[in-house]
């Protein structure tokens, strides 16, 4: 038995397409999509979710998700951009849901939950608090 | 007794969410044109929906998934966004259905065009899901829907023979001169409205907001099999009346205000009054779930922070998708098209894209990781297959039906 069995799941089945909650139990993301890496034997392991429209274009594939990657990357700062990454160091515990040890201000999944705030929310009055 | 006050609520607020413009729509048409002799579907979807209903309530109970969660992880990527697509459009178009239903029955007690009204009633809906302290309002709305009880009473005073009634419902025959497509057309549009997706969606996102735990799960069985059995009774009643008194005269229902007649004809003005209030509160309950569950649909879909209870600013891109579709559905409202074939397309529209919801929700009743022990019964199994059955079949039929009938002409 190595390290990694105890930690062996379906990672198709359990970890793609759920929930990702912070430590407050607030929505983070979706889990788009897995990094993946392998160990000295070659097995594989997930070393990081990856998730919003960098991650979720290409799982799309077709006609769709080819312009779901055109449009994120044209709209992205970044000249080259890369999805967003949530580091599997940071996941507790994975049942229905995959929860974190950081509050979801700590990851950059929210990048365009904040873009909506700053830019349309924010300005209607009556928008209350946002977070720290 | 603080505990007690809460299953009240609950029951009130469920037997007032149960009758919406879809209701309202279908079965007075199905009563003027079939009397009794479409019953049956009303039944087969409150089947239907209290199994889904208790087991999404469960989920969202036991493992804080809401409905979209589930169709999302069970369905992936592709076949969740066809999904949340459809649902989405079928919301709209209840949407637009509803907020022109509350003008309209607010057009009925002042004689102001609804059109006016439609920006003032969107502006106010709006403003509920943005800032008032929701648990509240939904009381008010649900209490004040009971006012539409005033159809049973309409129905008791009229001192029908219920014994031709009961047998019009028991023993169903298509009427002469009428076609055996048009009467299933009309089955799948009683039985739509009946289980309008945006319910469970609306349904198991509350219950993951008041975070309900493991001694909640009493409260949702009573809120659903009590409080959902009565809502069909007033549902029943609006079907009865239009067949006791809009099928004898030859009516047939092309407004909201022909719902209302037969109260009016027996009680007078106030029984119109309570049908107005009746109307009015359970339309604008329904408006408020339909743009929350767009909302709810489209944000659990993406995995976006979501809710009603947190401030705007912590679910930005929820409150984003609550103002365009409030926008939208008053922009389609304001065209002035026919709020009642709106209502009759989007109730069969339901069924369409129904099978892909409850489907996903019938796995998970059944996942330990989500329920724990609380998996499915046999037979709570056995009834939610054969009712996928049902549900499928109608889907299945419902736009070759609606083609060929043309819409049920």
């Amino acid at each position: 038995m190595t390290a990694q069995a105890d930690h062996l799941i379906d990672a198709g089945l359990l970890l793609l397409d759920r929930q990702v909650v912070d430590c407050n139990e607030r929505q983070v993301a979706k889990v788009d999509d897995l990094e993946i890496a392998f160990d000295a034997d070659g097995r594989p392991y997930v070393i990081a979710i990856l998730c919003g429209p960098g991650a979720y274009g290409p799982r799309l594939r077709g006609r769709i998700g080819r312009w779901v990657i055109a449009i994120w990357r044209r709209l992205h700062p970044a000249v080259d951009p890369e999805p967003a990454r949530i580091p599997m160091t940071a996941v507790t515990k994975i049942d229905s849901a995959v929860h974190l040890s950081v509050p979801r201000t700590a990851t950059a999944a929210i990048v365009l939950d904040r873009w909506a705030e700053e830019h349309i929310v924010a300005r209607i009055p009556g928008a209350g608090k946002g977070e720290a | 007794m603080k505990k007690l006050l809460e299953v009240f609520l609950g029951v009130l607020t469920a037997i007032g969410g149960f009758v919406d413009i879809g209701e309202l729509v279908a079965n007075s048409e199905a009563g003027a044109r079939y009397g009794l002799a479409l019953l049956w579907p009303v039944l087969l979807g409150l089947v239907v929906i209290l199994l889904y209903a208790e087991m999404a309530g469960r989920i969202a109970t036991l493992s804080q998934r809401p409905v979209f969660d589930l169709v999302r992880e069970r369905m992936g990527e592709r076949a969740a966004l066809l999904n949340m697509l459809g649902s989405v459009a079928v919301n709209l178009l209840t949407m637009t259905a509803e907020i022109a239903g509350v003008a309209l029955s607010i057009q009925l007690a002042t004689d102001v065009s609804y059109l006016l009204l439609l920006p003032l009633i969107a502006f106010a809906v709006w403003l509920v899901v943005w800032r008032v302290k929701f648990s509240t309002l939904e009381n008010v709305v649900g209490i004040a829907g009971l006012a539409l009880f005033v159809f049973v009473v309409a129905i008791w005073k009229m001192h029908p023979d219920y014994h031709t009634l009961l047998s019009g419902a028991t023993h169903p025959t298509v009427p002469h001169g009428e076609g055996h497509p048009t009467y299933f057309y009309w089955a799948i549009a009683v039985f739509g409205g009946t289980i309008m997706p945006y319910e469970l969606f609306f349904f198991s996102s509350g219950a993951v907001e008041e975070r309900w735990t493991r001694r909640d799960l009493s409260l949702n069985r009573v809120n659903v099999f009590f409080g959902f059995p009565v809502g069909a009774v007033v549902s029943i009643a609006i079907m009865t009346a239009a067949a006791l008194v809009l099928r004898p005269a030859g009516i047939s229902v092309g407004h909201l205000d022909q719902a209302a007649l037969p109260v009016a004809l027996q009680l007078g003005k106030v029984g119109f009054a309570f049908v107005l209030v009746g109307f009015f509160a359970a339309l604008f309950g329904a408006s408020l779930e339909t743009v929350l569950s767009n909302g709810y649909v489209v944000s659990q879909y993406f995995g976006w922070s979501w809710g009603k209870l947190v401030s705007p600013r912590r679910a930005p891109r929820f409150h984003v998708v609550l103002l365009i579709s409030v926008v939208a559905a008053t922009a389609l409202a304001l065209t002035g098209i026919d709020p009642v074939k709106i209502t009759e397309y989007s109730i069969v529209f339901s069924a369409v894209v129904l099978p892909l919801t409850y489907f996903p929700v019938l796995l998970v009743a059944n996942d330990p990781t989500y329920v724990g022990d609380k998996t499915n019964s046999r037979l709570a199994n056995a009834l939610a297959v054969a009712m996928l059955i049902v549900v499928t079949v109608a889907g299945l039929a419902a736009i070759p039906l609606m083609i060929a009938t043309k819409g049920g002409a």
